[in-house]
């Protein structure tokens, strides 16, 4: 586009020469007018090709679902320049378009202009995608200055959340194969305002708990506070690998996928039931940022388990090396927290799992490895329509090398491709009795 | 407006000055506007990435060539018969500008051209590529007559008010002086991009 109008803008400078030239040899006045267009014309352009001055908004929900269609909208404003302004709003590789173009290209003449774009696009799978810039290329249409192209700031997140059904909230409890006490005390849930004690007063309680009747009562003159309960029956936490394991599969269906899918669904049922839930990843390596909850309970706790989780991406190292920050262990012994321990068991993980297993048992004597089979998610896109004749017996025969080296330790198997969601939640709360 | 109109409006503003002079009969003047008839079409055949753009500039030259052994110091000095038959100078001098505005809104098509091949090559949408393209081709077409009628304008005022009257020559010098601003002016731009 430069090369050509710089080709142009050449040609027309030689014209006006040449009109000058033929004017003075040919004493013909007439010839004045060619010279006075060429002049003309190359002042026009020249004053028009100046730096565009351009402005996008780009409009799209906070948040949606995996797969669900999502309407984006640019709305562009033009107010300098002459030239062709290429905006493109970069969508991840986890979204497909599914209608209209994220790439347009538009024209802005001599009045300000403004355009509006729509298309319409679906995330393929869960994640916190940051949307907010869009790139765009201004070609001034003279040539005297550059192509100019950049970013502009606009938008922002956008979350995607999995596409699940979330299981019912359970009307009554279900009987566990786990002996363990039904009301051990929480000591990590946030306060609630159920009086449980009065005691003495330590550094850092609040001075509103302070109990002044009791105070005066106490002979040994010291502060007497009063306790409440926290929320939260029990604890439980989730801890999910990301290990190489569980990239087995597409991006969109893999072990780690229908993990997260399980953490939602789960926590979501257990969220009206008083239960602490926090969340951790197993394995966080070099360079690599670790996801972690408090255990706790509550709207808001839901609410931070979601952007941890939404947050969480596969490892891609084949090096598979159990790590978890020291306060996890802590966390676990401390408020005798049942583990639901995430995994994928395959050749590149079990010998690490068996050891980083015994390591938690240490801290947990309630612990219960939820293994993703990914076979049958691989034998679903190799063979397409297939996937329920390679069953969970199947799966499970040709990874029983790797699971029989395990420590005994109860665990549940789940075929994602012929076993619900619900089926797995239920068989994690049978075993729990959470 | 689509590049293929663009094309024909260029190529029907280059034909009065040829036409006038295959018209006069005169054979000099017959052959010369022959020759510009057909350089300017075969001109406009060639692609621009092919020198389409500096091959416009070959009808121009002819006229010009074809002013300059007609009228003037350099027909005196060579004491050739004119070319141009006098009582056509005037016209086809004054229809010379038809050209430019030619070379001009053929240089647009060239653009557009290009433009359309690389937007499609990059996969833009082709309805939405088009209806920018167009935008383009018709703000430049504007910008051309848009500017052959103020340059027209500009020499009657020059001619007919006499306080504007400076003169052929001072007005000549004075437009090469401004050629030689505008032209350094933008290639300094040029050079700083």
């Amino acid at each position: 586009m430069v090369k050509e109008w710089s080709k142009s803008l050449l040609a027309m400078i030689l014209v006006g020469a040449l009109s000058g030239i033929t004017a003075i040899i040919s004493t013909n006045r007439f010839l004045a007018i060619p010279i006075l267009f060429v002049a003309f014309t190359i002042i026009a352009l020249y004053s028009l090709d100046r730096e565009g001055k351009f402005s996008v908004d780009a409009v799209f929900p906070t948040k949606a679902k995996a797969e669900d269609t999502i309407d984006f909208t640019m709305e562009t404003v033009s107010e300098t320049g002459f030239g062709f302004h290429l905006v493109e709003l970069p969508l991840p590789e986890a979204f497909l378009l599914r209608e209209g173009s994220n790439i347009h290209v538009i024209f802005k003449g001599f009045r300000k202009g403004s355009w509006k774009f729509t298309f319409r696009a679906a995330g393929m799978r869960r994640g916190t995608f940051l949307l907010d810039h869009v790139n765009y290329t201004y070609y001034p249409a003279l040539g005297v200055i550059n192509k100019r192209d950049g970013k502009l700031k606009t938008g922002g997140e956008l979350e995607i959340l999995p596409k699940l059904n979330i299981p019912k909230l359970r009307v009554k409890r279900l009987t566990s194969e786990q002996v363990s006490p039904k009301n051990s005390i929480s000591r990590t849930g946030p306060i609630s305002s159920d009086f449980e004690s009065v005691r003495e007063y330590q550094a850092g309680d609040s001075y509103r708990n302070i109990n002044w009747k009791a105070t005066a009562r106490n002979s040994s003159s010291n502060l007497m506070v009063n306790q409440y309960e926290r929320e939260g029956e029990k604890t439980l936490i989730y801890l999910l690998d990301r290990s190489f394991p569980m990239s087995r599969g597409t991006a969109e269906e893999n072990p780690l996928e229908y993990g997260i899918s399980f953490i939602f669904a789960h926590s979501r049922a257990l969220m009206k039931e008083n239960i602490n839930t926090g969340f951790w990843t197993a394995q966080s390596g070099r360079g690599f940022t670790s996801q972690s909850v408090m255990p706790s309970s509550g709207i808001e706790n839901e609410y931070r388990l979601r952007k941890a989780l939404l947050r969480t991406e596969p490892l891609a190292s084949r090096y598979v090396v159990y790590q978890v920050e020291p306060k996890f262990f802590t966390i676990v012994r401390e408020t005798r927290a049942t583990v639901l321990f995430i995994t994928s068991v395959w050749k590149e993980n079990y010998e690490e799992l068996s050891r980083f297993i015994r390591r938690i048992r240490k801290y947990s004597g309630n612990v219960l490895l939820v293994n993703v089979l990914s076979s049958g998610i691989i034998m679903k896109h190799i063979l397409s329509g297939m996937e329920s004749f390679y069953g969970k017996k199947t799966a499970l025969r040709n990874s029983s090398r790797f699971l029989n080296e395990l420590p005994r330790i109860r665990r549940v198997d789940w075929d994602p491709v012929n076993e619900p969601l619900g089926y797995l939640v239920g068989s994690v709360s049978m075993v729990t009795g959470i | 407006m689509n590049r293929q109109t663009l094309s024909l409006i260029s190529l029907l503003l280059m034909m009065p000055p040829g036409l006038i002079l295959v018209g006069s009969g005169y054979t000099p003047a017959v052959i010369a506007g022959f020759s510009e008839i057909i350089v300017a079409v075969a001109a406009g055949l060639i692609p621009s990435e092919k020198g389409g753009g500096f091959a416009l500039f070959f009808p121009f030259l002819i006229l010009a060539v074809a002013m300059a052994l007609s009228q003037g110091y350099l027909q005196r000095l060579l004491g050739v018969s004119p070319i141009v038959p006098s009582i056509y100078e005037n016209t086809v001098a004054f229809l010379m500008v038809f050209v430019v505005l030619g070379i001009f809104l053929s240089m647009t098509s060239g653009t557009s051209k290009s433009m359309a091949t690389s937007f499609r090559q990059s996969g833009f949408d082709e309805k939405e590529y088009k209806s920018a393209l167009s935008s383009f081709n018709t703000n430049a077409t504007i910008l051309g007559f848009g500017m052959l009628f103020l340059s027209i304008a500009g020499y009657i005022a020059v001619s007919l008010l006499p306080e504007l009257n400076i003169g052929f020559f001072p007005a000549v010098i004075a437009f090469g002086i401004v050629y030689l601003l505008i032209f350094r002016a933008i290639f300094s731009q040029r050079k700083q991009n």
